[in-house]
């Protein structure tokens, strides 16, 4: 099994422009990242998939892998698929299966990307899983930058929304959960992937994996009691700061 | 009768809780809401049978009066679908395909209901079809009582739920979301599974029926429905209803 572990980046996020390179304890949040996810033994190589050249520079100055990808994806799984492409031919072997970390997960763990890779390894007809995590509060559970997922009887991933699902009328109850995003492909799949046309919800959400369950495939959801804190406003950088310190 | 295949339609009907008592037998533009539904079910091409279910004797008395056919059930069903499947065991167990036509729905008319049979008995994996109407997402927005539902490319459902869906983020302010229409068609295999399955989480939080397949893997085709419709929870959809139903007649 060879396996792949891609974090995508970018400077020029609307909500937060140049987060990656922001600070976390002297050191950009993108090498936070990219350190904890090169510790799991799990994985055979870490890249990072970026269009910028300030965070290309950054990652090979600390002896890391980095690859240089189109400007104009819209979607971190598309700017992925391309890293993957472009990698597989420079060192001419493939792979069999992605990670996808994204670069505002510092607090991701390597147990983390072992949970999001196994089912993969056992079952090759399953072709992504998704980290679930816990909703915190009431707070989280409303915030549009904290995708909330439900799921069926078995685990597959019914919705993903940045409104709050479920509803209901009792607050303070929490039976569903919020995507982490550690994401595992098949590899064929990430390439299928970008095969697909963008998809209504997809577009409306700006979810990426919406554009999976409208192609009717499924996403198995892994559960984590891991408590973890995307960075998604510098408000949130501040509480990562505290935590890892 | 569709290719040959036995069609019932059961309308459940309550007298109604605390919010809209009396709710069946409100008048729209002077006939009951009960009777419009009724009279919409009876003109169904494919109907074989048409039978109100009910656990309450002022509905049942009504239906008497007014010659309609209906059945007394238990008091204590958890959900409109048990009922109709009640009403299915006693009214007519060989049919092919039931229909869950809520009491609620006065501005259906019979050809939308056919058009949901007929989407269902082309396809007999799928568990249901159900009706929807395309609203803006300010109006998916303002009502708890009307379900929004988002689906996948086929038109299958994906998630039913209260709040507005889905979220519009980067995306265009104009999508059109999907309200449910609680016309229902569903097999027999499926109505049967469906009061052998236990109650899903999802299916309690929402209050939706259908997500109790949902939960089960089980797909619910979504058929777009042409006229503008509006289900009745409350006075003041009773209104809007009415206003419906008026520029329909003239």
């Amino acid at each position: 099994m060879k396996i792949l572990a891609l974090i995508p980046a970018r400077m020029g996020s609307t909500r937060f422009p140049g987060k990656p390179m922001a600070t976390i304890c002297g050191q950009p949040m993108i090498g936070h990242v990219y350190k904890r996810v090169r510790s799991a033994k799990i994985v055979n190589l870490t890249a990072v998939a970026t269009c910028d050249k300030i965070i290309y520079n950054y990652i090979c100055s600390i002896g890391g892998a980095a690859i240089m990808t189109s400007k104009l994806h819209t979607r971190a799984t598309d700017r992925c698929a391309e890293a993957l492409l472009t990698l597989e031919k420079q060192i001419k072997k493939k792979f069999n299966i992605v990670v996808m970390v994204q670069g505002d997960e510092p607090m991701v763990d390597s147990n983390m990307i072992f949970q999001a890779i196994k089912p993969l390894i056992s079952n090759k007809k399953l072709k992504v899983t998704n980290l679930l995590g816990k909703i915190k509060n009431d707070k989280e559970y409303h915030d549009h930058n904290c995708i909330k997922a439900v799921c069926d009887l078995k685990g597959n991933a019914l919705y993903f929304s940045r409104a709050p699902i479920p509803a209901t009328l009792k607050s303070g109850y929490f039976a569903q959960g919020k995507q982490i995003c550690i994401i595992g492909f098949q590899r064929d799949f990430l390439i299928q992937y970008t095969k697909f046309l963008p998809t209504p919800l997809e577009k409306a959400e700006s979810i990426d994996m919406l554009r999976i369950l409208e192609n009717g495939i499924k996403i198995k959801m892994i559960k984590t009691n891991k408590i973890t804190q995307s960075v998604d406003t510098p408000n949130d950088l501040k509480k990562v700061r505290k935590i890892i310190k | 009768m569709i290719n040959n295949l036995k069609v019932l339609i059961v309308i459940p009907s309550r007298l109604g809780g605390f919010r809209f008592p009396d709710k069946a037998l409100k008048k729209i533009n002077g006939k009951e809401m009960l009777l419009w539904v009724w009279e919409s079910a009876i003109k169904s091409k494919y109907a074989d049978k048409v039978v109100v279910a009910t656990p309450d004797q002022k509905i049942k008395h009504f239906c008497l009066q007014n010659k309609m056919s209906v059945i007394l059930t238990r008091k204590n069903h958890i959900r409109g679908t048990l009922r109709v499947h009640e009403a299915f065991l006693k009214s007519m167990p060989e049919a092919d395909i039931i229909i869950n036509l809520q009491g609620d729905e006065p501005c259906v008319r019979s050809t939308s209901i056919d058009l949901a049979i007929r989407k269902l008995s082309k396809n007999k994996k799928i568990a249901a079809v159900n009706l929807f109407n395309e609203i803006s997402y300010q109006e998916a927005d303002k009502d708890k009582n009307e379900v929004k539902v988002v689906t996948n490319k086929k038109n299958e459902a994906l998630y039913f739920s209260r709040n507005a869906l889905p979220a519009i983020w980067l995306g265009d302010k104009r999508f059109l979301c999907k309200k449910e229409i609680c016309v229902m068609p569903m097999w027999k295999w499926s109505l049967n599974k469906y009061a052998k399955l236990k109650q899903t989480p999802y299916e309690i939080i929402e209050s939706v029926d259908m997500m109790r397949f949902i939960e089960n893997d089980y797909k619910i085709l979504m058929v777009k429905c042409k006229e503008n419709i509006k289900s009745v929870d409350c006075k003041k959809d009773l209104i809007i209803a009415e206003k419906i139903l008026k520029n329909r007649n003239s």
